[in-house]
């Protein structure tokens, strides 16, 4: 694993493509989408929470609504109020 | 993500109602198992909404059996449900493929032909030469060679310096750029005479070369000698030349016209009657029947040739005939009145007639003659005026 993402590095490959790190892009504050996520752990109208390779990722909001769910990618839109993430490296250190 | 969404339409989707305990599961069975979910919608704990792909419902209904989940269809779109809809509807369908054969059989043909750049050629001329070498309206495109009509134009007309041809659309778009009048050349060499070809006083007298054979003030007759080609000298005598030179006459129009003291003059009452036809190519058809009620009336008609684009003539035209009523009024003139009217339109003919050729307006007269119920005037107009014409003279 970590020789593949040494090579990626050298060679300039986007980190998300080359290792299942989660890719989080945020258009304004009513859409967000997440690529390389693992699965969906809840989905209620004003809270998400995705499971990534790395960690969780909460999202709360109103009217949540899950667009184009795919193998690897995910789109979360409604209003989002806020995000936080739970690393799993930290409760590990 | 619209390619997503086309490719969703296009391959049929059905929106389902999922029910149950384990949601959560049941949407992450879906990703493992790659089936796409789109618009998923919470509606309450223990319910969502969302459009799966029609060939995925099968998969669906396996993996709600896994996760105790019941599932409800909504509704059905896309593509394929709305063939299934009007799989019926054979006549429709037939109507429908019809209608695109028709279109585009009609545009394989040409349907209007535009001419421009013409200002002193008719319009009608070059579409009678178009006609001769059998370009008409509704000839099939490929049938039009553009440079062999281009040619036959160039050789037939030799007032036309530059002719283009092109199709656009059902269009045939003619082009067409006017030759100039060439300028006379004057052959010095050749010997002449200036004869008069008007009848008229002369008024001026400017010789360039050759004898002037009139004098201010006399008059000439058509065929009258103005200048003959020949120069006396001292010492070289007589010999011919070429005559050139420019004589101005005094000319005398005249042209007569009537007018009745009591007239009838037309006048509109506003009240119109509108009728409107359908050609198809030659095939007219009424819109609304018959005639107006109207006694007297003018007609005015109005052709529209209809069009997709602005280049996609069909053969399909719009006539619309505007019937308007005319009211009949007795009216009476005072001999003063109609004389003028008479004279100042008469007067404007004659100058019009000469078309701004004559040099100076010198004067008019008018006679008025009144019989019992009618006026007859007429009126001379004098005008200054270039005489004379080229006599070659041969020996």
């Amino acid at each position: 694993m970590r020789k593949k993402e040494r090579i990626g590095e050298i060679l300039e490959f986007p980190r998300e493509i080359v290792s299942n790190v989660p890719k989080i892009t945020i258009t304004a504050f009513d859409e967000l989408m997440i690529e390389n996520f693992k699965s969906i752990l809840e989905y209620e109208d004003f809270f998400v929470r995705i499971k990534t390779h790395i960690g969780n990722i909460n999202i709360n909001g109103f009217n949540l609504k899950l667009n184009q769910i795919n193998k690897d990618d995910i789109c979360v839109s409604g209003i989002i109020e806020n995000i936080d993430f739970e690393s799993n490296r930290n409760l590990e250190n | 993500m619209l390619i997503s969404k086309i490719t969703l339409n296009a391959s049929g989707y059905v929106r389902v109602e999922i029910e149950g305990f384990f949601i959560q599961r049941f949407i992450n069975l879906c990703i493992s198992k790659g089936i796409y979910l789109d618009d998923t919608k919470h509606i309450n704990r223990t319910k969502i909404v969302s459009n799966i792909s029609k060939n995925d419902f099968r998969s669906i209904c396996k993996i709600a059996k896994q996760t105790k989940c019941k599932i409800k269809i909504i509704k059905k779109g896309g593509i394929p449900f709305i063939v299934h809809k009007y799989r019926k509807r054979k006549i429709f369908l037939i109507m429908l493929s019809a209608l695109l054969i028709l279109c585009f059989s009609i545009t394989r043909f040409i349907w209007n032909i535009e001419i421009k750049g013409v200002e002193n050629i008719k319009e009608s001329e070059i579409i009678k030469l178009l006609n001769d070498n059998n370009i008409k309206l509704g000839i099939r495109k490929s049938k039009i060679k553009s440079e062999e009509l281009v040619n036959e134009i160039r050789l037939l007309r030799d007032d036309i310096a530059w002719v283009g041809a092109k199709v656009k659309g059902t269009n045939l778009i003619i082009e067409i750029v006017e030759a100039e009048k060439k300028p006379e050349i004057v052959d010095e060499t050749k010997i002449n005479n200036i004869i008069s070809d008007k009848k008229g006083v002369v008024t001026r007298i400017n010789v360039q070369s050759g004898t002037a054979r009139v004098k201010v003030g006399d008059e000439i007759e058509k065929g009258t000698l103005l200048v003959e080609g020949v120069m006396e000298g001292k010492y070289t005598g007589v010999r011919n030349v070429n005559s050139r030179g420019d004589i101005y006459a005094k000319i005398t129009y005249t042209k007569q016209g009537k007018a009745k003291l009591n007239d009838v003059e037309k006048k509109l009452t506003g009240n119109e009657y509108n009728q409107y036809r359908i050609y198809f190519n030659n095939f007219k058809i009424n819109l609304n029947k018959g005639v107006s009620n109207f006694k007297n009336y003018d007609t005015i008609e109005s052709k529209k040739k209809f069009r997709i684009f602005s280049n996609y003539y069909l053969p399909i035209e719009f006539e619309k005939v505007t019937y308007k009523e005319i009211k009949k009024e007795n009216k009476n003139y005072t001999v003063e009145e109609i004389t003028n009217k008479l004279k100042e339109k008469l007067e404007k003919d004659i100058l019009s007639n000469l078309k701004n050729n004559y040099e100076n307006f010198i004067d008019s007269s008018s006679n008025v003659e009144v019989n019992s119920n009618e006026v007859t005037v007429i009126v001379n107009c004098v005008v200054e005026e270039k005489v004379g014409i080229y006599q070659d003279l041969v020996f």
